[in-house]
């Protein structure tokens, strides 16, 4: 549907606004509901069939179920024996096949939609995968992509099932409604009249309910937060050792009573209404059930209709209501799920991490020249960068330091076009980064962040980021001999098809030392020709944290690279080293250098190596 | 591992799950069933009230009674009813409803608590491990308490609806015998044998599809599918429902897109096609389905049949056609849902039976009740005594023939290689475990002897992945409801957050995370740590461990720890672990662990003399990058 597409591919000057517009729009239920079954079909053509087959099902079912005793005490005034069971036979038998058909599919239908559900969740994180990555962190859409997911948790209440069976639950009380009214209309039209006036007044009261069960929702989704988050809390067994040292047993204990009596309050509010409900709708069935009787009653007594349709008669007017009630109960759930589709929608339809863009030649000239011009960058609220600018020399070794917090990450998310500045350039060979294609970009960095993941998939697969198949085996080795993991991984027998982590399948696990070998030989395999490491030894000890920094030097001969570090001493292996604060760079030099200035540097380095010195005693 | 929920049990044992389920339901709230089971008898009594009262306006008009008579009946048909159905939801809105959903939240929040509850090394046992697999396996397809509810209420309705059905059938039944007519027999024979019949084929149906969904259906296919397709798939989709974002950067960065294509969403739709699974289930549940359809449908249509040809022959009423009819249906729908609810209900039992297990699991520590004299001048004294310490379920020993005494008012700082026992020390300390060998003595006494509760009271411990809960600042630092705010803002000064605390919104109501609040603030990885540091300090413990308390700060940061060190800890005994050796210049006594051994203790300068020691070894790992420098600068 392009009209829903309106807001993508705007001028770029806009964003802002765009974003807010994008994250209210809402599709119409209409097209969720084809949206959902469009995707079911395409994958699974013959659910299309069972969808009907169910719907017929319910549809003639409990209308031969309310013709059925018409047909028995009709049958039984002719009073032919053969002929009268023929009859009976012959419509039971159809109420059998429409109801077996309608209980067999419905059925059956629960595992293509789990499997289904299961299908969308995979699709939807691939989607999350394409992109772009700011919006992933921080960006104004972050929110959908959340509430992407949760409208698919939630088991069998995820919206995917819901936007497949309230349509079909809509069109069996419509078909039910109209085939009801026609029947009734063979009576009486009036009586039609008469009794869409008292559903009106149903429908009221049907409202009035929502309208006191809405009122709750966000008080009810705000309890179901915290006891969620309770119980999560309790079962973390990363937790266990700190519950108990903290005696905190008494803490969750005391938060859960509140909790939980808060639930018992709400939940008792919500019922007392519903109870109000119920009794208005019993007053108006009864109004209504007794005018109608009364009526058929005088129209049977004084001949107007036969006994056996005055029982079919009987039956629809005691079946309409529920049908009412049933289009009222589904259109609101629907709504309810649609605002949820909504969001899984905004969220597939989100636009990706563009491929469009020029991959020119000199970006890949080795090594490297990196320079940020005017760079100004905010973060949420928090303006990080304010006019940054930095040249990076060819082949050049860089140290960045700064205190926590400084944006040392940032600038490096910034470099590889993970985030985008709000103004200014990033060149790199004098290219402008935001005109070049992602992926063309991505290619140039070996990063190994500091959360830097090992997936649950084949080692290979791990050190190549591609499938195994389309791994060079040769080369992966090479790349776990340099990284000194070779000899370790084949005296216990890890080839590159065996799975890695706790999550997989009898997973190759690593300690701190070997995983951050592992991220080296992952960067070396992939050889870009600019460098990055952030903080790679902050979980090691001493001697493995010297190990490592000497196998990063190795690596980096011949490349622009970037060490972020702590540990001052990341800087003895670097040609300049920057110090950031406030956003800026307020010293850079040789080691030698900055220390002579007697800076920033200078003063961190001097709290760090001071305990080292032997010659000197405790001062503070 | 045999599938144990498929598996044919006997029928004692099978009562025996049933009866422990129930009796934990009833062990929570003790008026639930006989609420529900009268609510259930409302129910029932409304339906049979129904179908007698309008089978009866029926034959009054079949009869041709006058107006005002059959009216009569009417107004019975619209009155009762009403009543009924009121109370029936007077009944559960007001009083089952909410009982049954708080004993959900109980029974599930006690499950989760008892995390917390039990031993902390029992948490790892292959025992608990096994049983939260088992408890894993048994809850797919979100089984769990909750289906006990409308499990047991569906056999209870089901009994009482076929008691209601037969007091309306009986009758009606008893003048088809009676009439001696042999068609008859013929039909009931011939009904009773396809019923049968359907209901054989149902079981059977049904049976095989409960052993796809439930057993560990992977079993049953090769190695290599297992491999491929079962062990990852709800990995990244759990990850990034949970909001794990980290990882996409290295899947952008490194051109993973493919990769992880292949592992999820391609991953998804292959197994299903490999292995058929859900193909096979729906195929199964269908048929259950259309076999139920039908032979309910057939009993109604039999039921017509036979009380329609009686009546055709005058034997009774046209009301009787009705109320035969549909008593019959109800009848018969009632035993075959009953059954099913019965076996389903079995199935719940043996499910959960795993989670009672849980509930049921005692401590296996010694525990004393020994009371831990509380001495004002904190001396307190602890020693480890050839202390030998393997983690369960592990061949190799964290700690060897371990010994080490501490002494009160002492700082001391332990520093190792990863894995060399230090954290492991803190958490036999804390009694986390009990070594195998040799003993832990406080003032002289074994640990063991002492009351749990007021042994924990002595330490205070800052371990390196420690939590804090997405709660109130507050109550984070006193990990209680009630906190003394005075203290609660000393403590978090003296952890060298004073300017932070001026940022908080609301002080010390301040909520941390957004986890429950959208209001929370975030706090970042070294304000965290601080405030676990004043977490450790509010306990006001005699005894303060700190396991690596700096890793996630900058320099500068730990410096300023650092140098309040002795200020924050003051006469109390401090422990103190770092893989940063510069830390140790704080303490003046330095141990020294290698795979799980004390190897060195002294002074810095002591420490530093053995140069074939691994104390000088660390030291210079680290120290080359500052020393010479500063030596010559």
């Amino acid at each position: 549907m392009p009209s829903e597409r309106r807001h993508v591919g705007q001028k770029p000057g806009r964003k802002g606004r765009n974003m807010k517009q994008e994250e209210n729009k809402t599709y119409s239920i209409f097209s969720n509901v084809l949206y959902f079954h469009r995707y079911l079909y395409r994958e699974k053509p013959r659910m299309a069939l069972h969808h009907v087959m169910i719907v017929l099902g319910r549809i003639l079912g409990p209308f031969l179920a309310i013709l059925m005793p018409g047909i028995v005490v009709s049958v039984v005034q002719k009073g032919e024996l053969l002929q009268g069971l023929g009859v009976i036979a012959l419509a039971g038998l159809l109420y059998m096949v429409c109801d077996g058909m309608a209980q067999g599919f419905e059925r059956g239908n629960y595992f293509n939609e789990n499997v289904f559900r299961t299908s969308l969740l995979g699709d939807a994180v691939m989607k999350e995968m394409k992109l772009h990555y700011k919006e992933v962190e921080y960006g104004e859409r972050k929110n959908i992509i959340k509430r992407a997911y949760q409208c698919m948790d939630g088991g069998d209440w995820a919206v995917s099932y819901r936007m497949l069976d309230f349509p079909r639950d809509m069109v069996v009380n419509v078909a039910c409604f109209l085939l009801y009214s026609t029947v009734l209309s063979t009576l009486k039209p009036w009586m039609v009249v008469f009794l869409l006036l008292l559903s009106l007044l149903n429908y009221g009261v049907l409202q009035l309910k929502n309208r006191w069960m809405l009122a709750l929702r966000d008080q009810f989704a705000q309890s179901e937060r915290e006891i969620k988050y309770l119980t999560y809390t309790l079962r973390d067994t990363d937790l266990a050792k700190d519950m108990r040292i903290f005696s905190m047993n008494d803490w969750m204990m005391a938060f859960r009573n509140k909790v939980f009596g808060e639930r018992m309050k709400l939940e008792k509010k919500n019922n007392r209404k519903m109870i109000l409900a119920d009794f208005l709708q019993i007053l108006l069935t009864v109004l209504r059930n007794g005018l109608a009787y009364g009526y058929l009653i005088h129209s049977c007594l004084t001949g107007e209709i036969a006994l056996g349709s005055f029982l079919v008669y009987f039956g629809a007017i005691t079946g309409f209501s529920g049908f009412v009630t049933g289009m009222v109960d589904t259109y609101t759930n629907l709504k309810l799920a649609n605002e949820e589709a909504s969001c899984f929608r905004a969220h597939m339809d989100m636009p990706e991490t563009d491929d469009a863009g020029e991959v020119p030649e000199a970006l890949y000239r080795q090594p490297a020249k990196i320079e940020f011009r005017d760079v100004t960058f905010s973060y949420g609220k928090e303006k990080i960068y304010d006019h940054f600018n930095l040249v990076i020399h060819p082949g050049e070794k860089i140290a960045l330091l700064g205190v926590n917090g400084v944006g040392k990450t940032t600038l490096i998310k910034l470099l590889c076009g993970l985030y985008e500045p709000d103004g200014g350039t990033i060149l790199i060979n004098g290219v402008d980064i935001s005109r070049v294609q992602k992926r063309g970009l991505y290619d140039l960095f070996s990063v190994v962040f500091q959360e830097a993941s090992i997936f649950p998939y084949p080692v290979g697969s791990n050190i190549s980021m591609k499938k195994l198949e389309d791994t060079d085996e040769e080369k992966a080795w090479e790349a776990l001999r340099q990284a000194g993991l070779e000899e370790e991984f084949r005296e216990k027998g890890i080839g590159m098809n065996s799975f890695m982590t706790s999550q997989a399948f009898e997973g190759v696990e690593l300690s701190g030392g070997q995983r951050q070998r592992f991220l080296l030989a992952r960067a070396l395999y992939k050889g870009g020709n600019i460098l990055i490491l952030d903080e790679p030894t902050s979980a090691l000890d001493p001697v493995a944290e010297s190990q490592i920094y000497e196998e990063y030097v190795k690596l980096s001969r011949g490349r622009t690279s970037i060490f972020i570090s702590h540990r001052l001493a990341s800087t003895k292996f670097s040609d300049r080293i920057l110090f950031l604060e406030d956003g800026r760079v307020t010293e850079e030099g040789t080691h030698e250098e900055l220390m002579k200035k007697g800076g920033s540097y200078a003063h961190m380095f001097e709290i760090q190596s001071h305990y080292y010195q032997t010659d000197q005693r405790l001062d503070t | 591992m045999q599938n144990d929920l498929t598996s044919k049990i006997p029928f004692r044992e099978n009562i025996r799950h049933l009866k422990n389920l129930l009796a934990a339901v009833h062990g929570l709230d003790r008026s639930y069933f006989f609420l529900n089971i009268l609510r259930l008898l409302t129910d029932t009594a409304n339906g049979a009230l129904r179908l007698v009262l309008s089978a009866d306006i029926l034959e009054l008009l079949y009869e041709g009674r006058p107006m005002e008579e059959i009216m009569k009946s009417v107004v019975l048909l619209l009155v009762f009813p009403s009543l009924l159905t009121l109370a029936s939801s007077v009944l559960w809105n007001e009083f089952i409803s909410p009982r049954k959903e708080n004993i959900i939240r109980i029974y599930n929040g006690n499950f989760a608590a008892k995390f917390q509850s039990m031993d902390y090394s029992l948490l790892e046992s292959p025992y608990v491990k096994e049983l939260m697999e088992r408890i894993d396996r048994a809850n797919i397809w979100g089984a769990g308490i909750s289906d006990v509810f409308w499990k047991s209420d569906g056999i209870i309705y089901q009994i009482l609806n076929i008691i209601c059905s037969a007091v309306v059938a009986l009758p009606i039944l008893n003048t088809m015998v009676h009439s001696r007519n042999p068609w008859f027999w013929m039909g009931l024979v011939m009904l009773v044998l396809l019923l049968v019949g359907l209901t054989r084929l149902y079981s059977k149906t049904n049976a095989a599809l409960q052993e796809t969904i439930l057993s560990d259906f992977t079993k049953k296919f090769p190695i290599e599918l297992r491999k491929k397709y079962v062990s990852f798939t709800w990995y990244w989709v759990g990850r990034c429902m949970g909001g794990d974002y980290h990882f996409i950067k290295d899947i952008h960065l490194y051109d993973g897109y493919e990769m992880m294509k292949k592992y999820t969403s391609d991953n998804i739709r292959e197994s299903e096609n490999a292995m058929h699974w859900a193909r096979t289930s729906e195929k199964m549940s269908r048929k259950c389905g259309m076999i139920q359809g039908f032979t309910q449908r057939l009993m109604t249509l039999a039921g017509y049949l036979i009380s329609g040809a009686f009546c055709i022959l005058g034997a009774f009423s046209v009301g009787n056609v009705v109320k035969f009819a549909g008593a019959l249906t109800n009848i018969i729908m009632g035993f075959q849902r009953m059954e099913e609810q019965y076996k389903d209900l079995c199935l719940t039992a043996r499910r959960e039976a795993y989670t009672l297990k849980m509930f049921r699991i005692n401590d296996e520590m010694y525990k004393g009740q020994l009371p831990v004299e509380k001495r004002l001048d904190n001396k307190y004294e602890v020693e480890f005594r050839n202390v030998s310490f393997r983690y369960p379920g592990t061949d190799s020993y964290a700690l060897k023939h371990f010994s080490l005494k501490l002494t009160v008012g002492e700082r001391m700082a332990i520093v190792g290689m990863n894995g060399s026992g230090k954290t492991t020390m803190i958490k036999l300390l804390c009694r986390l475990y009990d070594p195998q060998e040799g003993e832990i003595l406080l003032n002289g006494v074994d640990i063991r002897k002492f009351r749990q509760d007021e042994y924990i009271r002595l330490f205070s411990v800052v371990f390196q992945d420690f939590r804090l809960l997405s709660m109130p600042l507050g109550q984070n630092v006193a990990a209680s409801m009630e906190t003394d705010g005075g203290r609660a803002m000393e403590v978090l000064a003296q952890a060298g957050l004073s300017e932070r605390m001026e940022q908080m919104p609301e002080g010390l109501d301040t909520w941390l995370y957004q986890e429950i609040q959208d209001e929370g603030v975030e706090i970042s990885g070294g304000e965290a740590q601080k405030i676990a540091i004043a977490r450790a300090l509010y306990k006001d413990a005699p005894f303060v461990l700190l396991d690596e308390p700096t890793a996630s700060l900058d320099p500068l940061s730990e410096y300023e720890i650092y140098s309040r060190f002795d200020t924050m800890v003051q006469n109390k005994t401090a422990i103190y672990i770092s893989h940063r050796l510069s830390s140790c210049r704080f303490c003046n006594d330095i141990a020294v662990f290698h795979e799980g051994r004390l190897v060195q203790r002294g002074s810095h300068e002591e420490l530093l003399k053995d140069e074939k020691g691994k104390y000088y070894e660390l030291w210079h790992a680290q120290a080359q990058y500052y020393v010479t420098e500063n030596g010559e600068g």
